[in-house]
Parts: C-alpha cells; structure tokens; sequence
C-alpha cells in the first residue's frame, strides 16, 4: 500500500513537470530564434529590423550605382582566406586610423539596416569567420549620386563586391569609419 | 609548392599574422612543458577542468565590458587551480569528480551570466570564438600579446631554474618530501603555472581543446621515448611544430586555427604510435 501510493506520486509529479515544461519550451524556443538573430540586428537599433525583412521580392540586377572597373587596390581582402580576411577587417575595425584613405576591395553579404534617431539606412558587407559562427562587418557608403533604399540596393544577404576608400565621418558626436564607394557589384 | 610559400610570404607582411605565430610558438611551448608532468601525475584533464572554470571568468570580465579579460581570467582561474591541485589527498572530493564539479558548474554559470547580462550584439559568437578558438589567435589586442609573451616566458623559466624538483615532485613525491624537497611547495608552483598556461592557451585554440595542446604533445612524445628529458624536448618540439604548421594551414586554407591545430596534433601522435609499434621504444 506505502510503495503504490509513492509510486502515484512520484508518477503525479512527473506528470505536473511536463506540464509546466510544455508551456515554457515555446517562449524559450521564441526567445531563442529571437537572440538567434539578434547576430545581425542593427547594433544601433534592434527594434527596427522589421523593415528590412518586409521587402518585397525584387529582380537581381548585376550591380547598383557605378561600380569602379578592376584596379589595383591598397587592401584587397578577395585574396585572403576567409580566416585572414576575418583577421584583417578585426584589424581595420581595431585600429582605424591606420587604415584611412586605403582603397579596400571586399567580398561578403550585404545588409542594410534602419536606424530610427537618424531617419536613415546604413549599409553593411558582413564577412564570418571559417566556423561561420563569428561576423565582422564594414559600413559602406554609396557616393556619387542620389541612390535610395531599397530600390538602388540589393537585398539582405545578397554577396556583392565593394570597392572603395576607407573613410572617417562625424555622426552624433562621434567618430565612425566606412568604405566610400562608387557602387556594388553583385557576385 | 611556390605559390604556397609566395603567399605565406605575403601574409606574412601583416602584423597580426607575425603576433600569432611568436605567441602561438611559446604558448605551444609552455603547454608541452606543462603536460608532460601533468600526464605523469594523470591530471591530464585538469586543462579542460580550469580552461572551463576560466571561459566562466571570460564571461565575467565582458559583462563587465573590462577591455583585458586576461586581468579577470588569470587571478581566477590560479585560484581554481589551487584548489584543485593543492589540497591533495584529504579532501572529501577527490581528484575527477572535484574537476568535474568545477568545469561544469564555471561553464554553466559563465553561459548563464554572458547569456542575461551582456550587451554583445553577437552572443552565439562571442561563446563560440571563446570555446573552439577559431580567430582569438589572429585577432589579440597588443596588451595581449605582451601579457602572453611574458607569461609565457615566466612558465619557460620556472620550468628551467626547478626542473629538477619538479621532476622529483612528478615521479615520487613521498621519497622527494624524504629527502628535504618541500613538495608543497612545487605542488603549489605546477598548479599557478598550470592556471597560467590554460589562460594564454585559450587564445590559441579555446577552452573545449586546451587539453589537445597539453596532452597531445606529451603522449606522442612517451611513444617513442622513455626518460623524462627525452620525452619533455621530443614534447617540445612536437608541440611547436604543430602549432606552427596548424596556423599556417588555418591562415591558407581559411580553417579555424584551434581545430586545425589539435587535427595537426592528431596526425603527429598517430604518426608517432606507428613509429613506436616499428621501431619500439628508446631510452
């Protein structure tokens, strides 16, 4: 009699905990695709992603703006390995004011992201690491003409080309550092 | 073959690839060292144990957005070994169970921290760099580099000016404690150093393959080799050939470099176990 009323309820108990793991597995699983994606969010302003990700679908075009035509170039990360290139843009972000007035050419996914107290979007070339578990982006900048998001950009993790001169520019009282370009070339 | 060593050349030329490999040379160094007599005293898992206890301390040391970790990671990670490796034989908790209970807990606990309390906009990088080493190697802040350096060449020294008790310490330590060694002491030191080596490790290959870069070396060594000084140079030499050769190909080929390593580490010691089934063992 003792031993089956423990065992109903050590049965009850484990019962009540599939219960209660039921209805907390869906909003850990929801945080988690959330914080799974908050790798590319815009650190500036994470809330307004949505407006990136209702884009309507588009056609593809071979580039945008005016890509410059094959040059020599002072850093060109199309030549590294991916685990140099991962290296070397650490480097450009780490020590900035080395790397001003360089012409860099990269390769990687772009991504524009909206950042509400600017009004404005930034542009970004994302590389990852060989364990593609790390990114490292470098803001971008398309000169040279009057060219609007999202009908003169590609769309968000499209691999693209940028070649251009890394530059500084003062932005809310602080100092921030892109590649000025021409245009992008899609890969 | 030409192409190759042109292109090694060129990278060669940046600054970071040339930090990697001096730091990478002496970290491989130190942790050969180390493992042998860690081996020998079969602690060969106390890497894994206090490279946990320190990725909790890493966790630490960024949520509290302190530029260094290794200031943070270095003074924990010493104590957790001490207490490990010191207390010895009395302890109600011996040996594999109190490194178990420690690793997991300081990973759990470190996840947990980083996972409520950081600010990073790339948490799932932020861990994975730490753990697998992929980039840390390439990517070291100059206060790191000089750190590393100097902690490394601590550990060189100590292991030069007390070879002798150490190796007395490792073999026998009642008979050492006998003749007047204060093997307390030396226990002391091999754990500090030990707690040293784990901190510089992670930044070579992550705190889930630190045990590679200590044990690995030291077992393809003891294939072939039978005295303590041969096995700690034939170690030596093994692990900074791996760890040079395992960054090369990383930085060619675009492979993480702590895996890479620990692949290099693999072949070697396979390569060695062959060798010691021909040839047999050597004095």
């Amino acid at each position: 009699m003792k031993k089956t009323l423990i065992l109903i309820l050590v049965l009850s108990s484990f019962s009540w905990l599939f219960s209660a793991c039921n209805d907390n597995g869906e909003s850990v699983a929801a945080k988690k695709t959330g914080s799974q994606n908050s790798s590319l969010e815009n650190p500036l302003n994470p809330d307004k992603n949505e407006k990136t990700t209702e884009m309507p679908d588009k056609e593809l075009k071979s580039e945008y703006g005016k890509p410059e035509a094959d040059r020599a170039v002072d850093i060109d990360l199309t030549k590294l390995s991916s685990t140099m290139v991962y290296a070397e843009v650490n480097s450009i972000m780490m020590n900035p004011e080395k790397y001003l007035g360089k012409s860099i050419k990269i390769h990687g996914e772009y991504y524009a992201r909206f950042y509400d107290p600017m009004q404005k979007f930034y542009h970004f070339v994302i590389i990852f690491d060989a364990l593609a578990c790390c990114e490292q982006g470098l803001e971008f900048n398309m000169a040279g003409g009057n060219y609007a998001y999202p009908d003169d950009y590609p769309p968000d993790a499209t691999m693209v080309e940028i070649v251009g001169v890394f530059e500084s520019y003062e932005e809310e009282g602080e100092t921030w550092h892109r590649v000025r370009t021409e245009g992008i070339k899609i890969l | 073959m030409i192409q190759i060593i042109e292109k090694l050349a060129f990278y060669f030329e940046y600054p970071f690839v040339r930090y990697a490999m001096i730091v990478g040379v002496l970290i491989a160094a130190c942790s050969s060292l180390l493992g042998v007599t860690l081996v020998l005293k079969r602690f060969s898992f106390i890497g894994d144990g206090l490279a946990h206890v320190a990725f909790g301390a890493v966790s630490i040391a960024t949520i509290l957005n302190i530029s260094s970790n290794i200031f943070v990671t270095a003074p924990v990670t010493v104590i957790a070994a001490i207490l490990l490796l010191r207390t010895g034989q009395n302890t109600k908790i011996k040996g594999d169970a109190a490194i178990a209970l420690l690793s997991v807990s300081s990973l759990a606990i470190g996840y947990l921290l980083i996972d409520t309390f950081s600010k990073s906009t790339n948490l799932a990088g932020d861990v994975c760099t730490t753990l697998f080493g992929s980039t840390s190697i390439l990517t070291l802040k100059a206060t790191d580099v000089y750190v590393s350096v100097v902690l490394c060449l601590v550990v060189i020294a100590v292991f030069v000016f007390f070879y002798n008790r150490i190796f007395a310490v490792t073999f026998d330590e009642n008979s050492a404690t006998a003749t007047g060694t204060k093997a307390g002491h030396y226990n002391l030191l091999i754990a500090v150093i030990t707690a040293l080596v784990i901190v510089v490790a992670m930044n070579l290959v992550g705190s889930l393959l630190i045990s590679a870069l200590i044990i690995f070396p030291a077992l393809s060594a003891m294939r072939l080799f039978k005295s303590f000084k041969s096995v700690i140079v034939c170690s030596l030499f093994i692990s900074i050939f791996s760890s040079s050769f395992g960054i090369l190909i990383s930085i060619l080929a675009g492979s993480p470099v702590g895996s890479t390593i620990v692949a290099v580490q693999l072949a070697v010691f396979l390569l060695f176990s062959l060798l010691s089934l021909v040839l047999g063992g050597r004095k």
